[in-house]
């Protein structure tokens, strides 16, 4: 079959027609010297992504019996998906057809309407070369699983699980440890201007209740392979060794976080005998024993809370740890009246609209407030620097201090397993802060709550509920899920296995077939970013739809 | 300078190229002498591309990613 190339050019009403001289478009594509083995019809519209201009351009390619479609318009991020559907209506293979953008890269930057016509032209002639090279490719349709595995029972996973979970849609929640609600489990209120403490058991009991939600305690993920819809996964439960072997489609990581040691700071000595508390220690204290007490049993007198322990070290704020400094010392002045607090603080944050108002009733109940600018702790002994730069020495009875919150070995254990990055910092990178803030760089990998960095719970569940939402839009079920098309691929008679690939792909797409000692790419992981396809010493590596060929032809057009 | 210089352009589909779309939207105005070429990732960009260009007259390669 010979080649008959359809290039179509599109006016975008006065967008493009007003800035470049379609009439010699026409003429000059039509009467191309180097094209003259080929048939090529040439046409203007007046706007190619109408419902007009899309029947025009479906008639053409059927009745032309085109072979290969060019389509001169706007930006591909516009219209390229609306030209592939017209393409798919017909006998055209979607991948023989190319966009090529004479309005944002042509038209509306060049002032000059010959000077924007004969670039036109050059891009064209670009197109129909790379267009000429290009081979059909043909979607895959893979079935998809819905079902979502979670892991962590803390506030994060428990939301996440009842976004998610319904009849269509089975949760898999494992908790490595015995109990559910994470360190809020641990909790006896959370901050006033949040819900009651009730709120979490009423979650839990609604978690464990419901029928599409399996919970597997004292389990951790042992292995999992596979991508977005096709998970195979493996777990183990920590006391038995027992393993169980699921699918799922999706998996979100909502493991949290913990408290860095305040002992390893060289500024901070102490031991278990000191009247020392983390804030976390007051809250399992006030749980277990119902009532605060120094380690004698006796009643402290007097406190100090200690903000940011370990904040510079860290590198970053936690949060969180000034409301709940404040919310623990709520519970020494209910339950010792007239006690003296002193809170140290070098910064204060407080990021909720309730917080001022919170921080502010505090003074009014007599608590001391004092800005430093160091402080050390030798046992329950704390020197200090206030702002004016006297240095001061105090022995309260009871010292609770806030160290930074960390991510967990957990993190550092479940991105081994998934190939998930971590930050600097430990805690799991997000694909984009802005854009992308709970996918991670994997499709079908998401991140919620503290493992992703501090938060306090109110945000752990908004983005527990995000990560849910993106997983209801992504992984519908009874849907197929269609990979990229546009992949590499690596030719088995190049391929001397030397393995260089497989460090270069960021998404772990290729694997090393043992057998056959070549590497071979999974092409339902590749996303054709190509990046292997350079590292490949060899050559065997291709990129499908980006290929050396096709490159070479629109350089060569560029620079004629 | 060369009064019709060749910048070939390399732009990642995910940034620079999007970027030079709003270049456009924005009607930011700059030389006819950029010539664009769409790909998926700039880490495609083979070091042997970059050589046929200039030996095929490239002045100067933009790789945008
Ligand atoms: C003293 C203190 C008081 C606080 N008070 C409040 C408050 O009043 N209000 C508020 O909003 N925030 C408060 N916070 C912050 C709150 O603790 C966090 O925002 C919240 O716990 C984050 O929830 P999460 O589910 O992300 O993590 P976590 O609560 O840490 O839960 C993570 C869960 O994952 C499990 N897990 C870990 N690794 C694995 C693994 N590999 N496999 C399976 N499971 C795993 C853990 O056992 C845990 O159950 C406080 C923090 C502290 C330190
Ligand atoms: S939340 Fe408060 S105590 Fe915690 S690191 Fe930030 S400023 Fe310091
Ligand atoms: S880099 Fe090339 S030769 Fe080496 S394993 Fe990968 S495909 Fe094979
Ligand atoms: S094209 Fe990108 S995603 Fe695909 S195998 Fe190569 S490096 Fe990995």
């Amino acid at each position: 079959m010979s080649d008959k190339i359809g290039i179509y050019v599109c006016e975008c009403g006065p967008n493009i027609s007003g800035r470049v001289d379609i009439d010699r478009i026409i003429a000059e594509i039509s009467n191309l010297e180097e094209f003259s083995d080929k048939e090529l019809i040439v046409k203007p519209h007046k706007l190619l992504c109408s419902v007009g201009g899309k029947a025009f351009l479906e008639e053409e390619i059927k009745n032309n019996e085109l072979t290969h479609l060019v389509c001169a318009a706007c930006s591909p991020r516009d219209h390229d998906t609306t030209f592939i559907n017209v393409c798919k209506k017909t006998q055209l293979n979607p991948y023989m057809y190319t966009i090529v953008n004479i309005r944002e890269q042509c038209a509306w930057i060049i002032p000059d309407k010959e000077k924007a016509t004969d670039k036109a032209i050059q891009y064209i002639r670009g197109g129909i070369d790379r267009v000429l090279y290009q081979e059909p490719l043909f979607e895959k349709q893979l079935e998809s699983n819905p079902d979502v595995l979670i892991i962590g029972g803390g506030m994060a996973g428990l939301t996440a699980a009842l976004v998610l979970a319904g009849k269509s849609r089975n949760v898999y929640l494992i908790e490595k440890t015995s109990i559910l609600g994470g360190k809020a489990a641990l909790f006896s209120e959370f901050l006033p201007h949040q819900s009651d403490i009730a709120d979490l058991k009423n979650k839990i009991k609604e978690v464990e209740n419901n029928q599409y939600i399996r919970i597997f305690r004292n389990t951790e993920l042992e292995k999992i392979v596979g991508f977005l819809g096709n998970f195979e996964i493996v777990l183990k439960q920590n006391q038995t060794g027992d393993t169980t072997d699921l699918l799922a489609g999706a998996v979100i990581l909502a493991n949290g976080y913990e408290l860095m040691d305040a002992r390893e700071l060289d500024n901070f000595k102490y031991t278990d005998a000191d009247n020392v508390f983390t804030g976390l220690e007051i809250e399992e204290m006030l749980t277990s024993q119902g009532k605060i007490t120094l380690r004698s049993g006796e009643k402290p007198r007097s406190a100090a809370l200690i903000h940011c322990v370990g904040r510079k070290e860290a590198g970053y704020c936690s949060q969180v740890c000034c409301n709940y400094l404040l919310k623990t010392a709520g519970y020494l002045l209910k339950q010792v009246p007239g006690i003296e607090i002193i809170d140290l603080h070098q910064d204060l944050c407080q990021p909720h609209t309730e917080d001022q108002a919170y921080f502010e009733s505090f003074k009014e109940k007599g608590m001391q407030f004092c800005r430093v600018q160091e402080v050390a702790l030798d046992g329950n002994k704390i020197e200090y620097v206030n702002m004016a730069g006297e240095k001061k020495e105090i022995a309260p009875d009871m010292v609770i201090i806030a160290p930074a919150m960390k991510a967990t070995a957990s993190n550092e254990a479940l991105s081994a397993l998934t190939s998930i990055d971590l930050h600097e910092t430990g805690f799991f990178q997000e694909a984009h802060i802005k854009i992308n803030p709970v996918s991670t760089k994997t499709d079908g990998i998401f991140i919620a709550g503290a493992s992703r960095g501090p938060c306090d719970i109110s945000e752990a569940m908004i983005q527990a509920q995000a990560a849910g939402g993106k997983i209801l839009t992504q992984l519908i079920p009874g849907e197929k899920i269609i990979p990229e098309v546009k992949v590499s691929e690596i030719l088995e008679a190049y391929c001397t296995g030397c393995k260089t690939c497989l460090d270069v792909c960021a998404y772990g797409a290729i694997y090393f077939d043992n057998e056959r000692g070549i590497s071979v790419v999974n092409e339902a992981i590749c996303r054709g970013c190509g990046n292997c396809v350079g590292s490949c010493p060899s050559g065997a590596l291709r990129s499908r739809h980006f290929t050396n060929l096709q490159l070479y032809q629109q350089v060569k057009e560029a620079l004629r | 300078m060369k009064e019709n210089p060749k910048i070939l352009s390399f732009l990642c589909k995910w940034c620079s190229y999007t970027g030079a779309d709003l270049a456009g939207i924005n009607r930011m105005q700059y030389p006819t002498a950029i010539l664009p070429i769409k790909i998926m990732c700039s880490s495609r960009v083979d070091p042997v591309f970059l050589i046929k260009s200039y030996l095929r007259g490239a002045d100067g390669i933009l790789v945008g990613g």
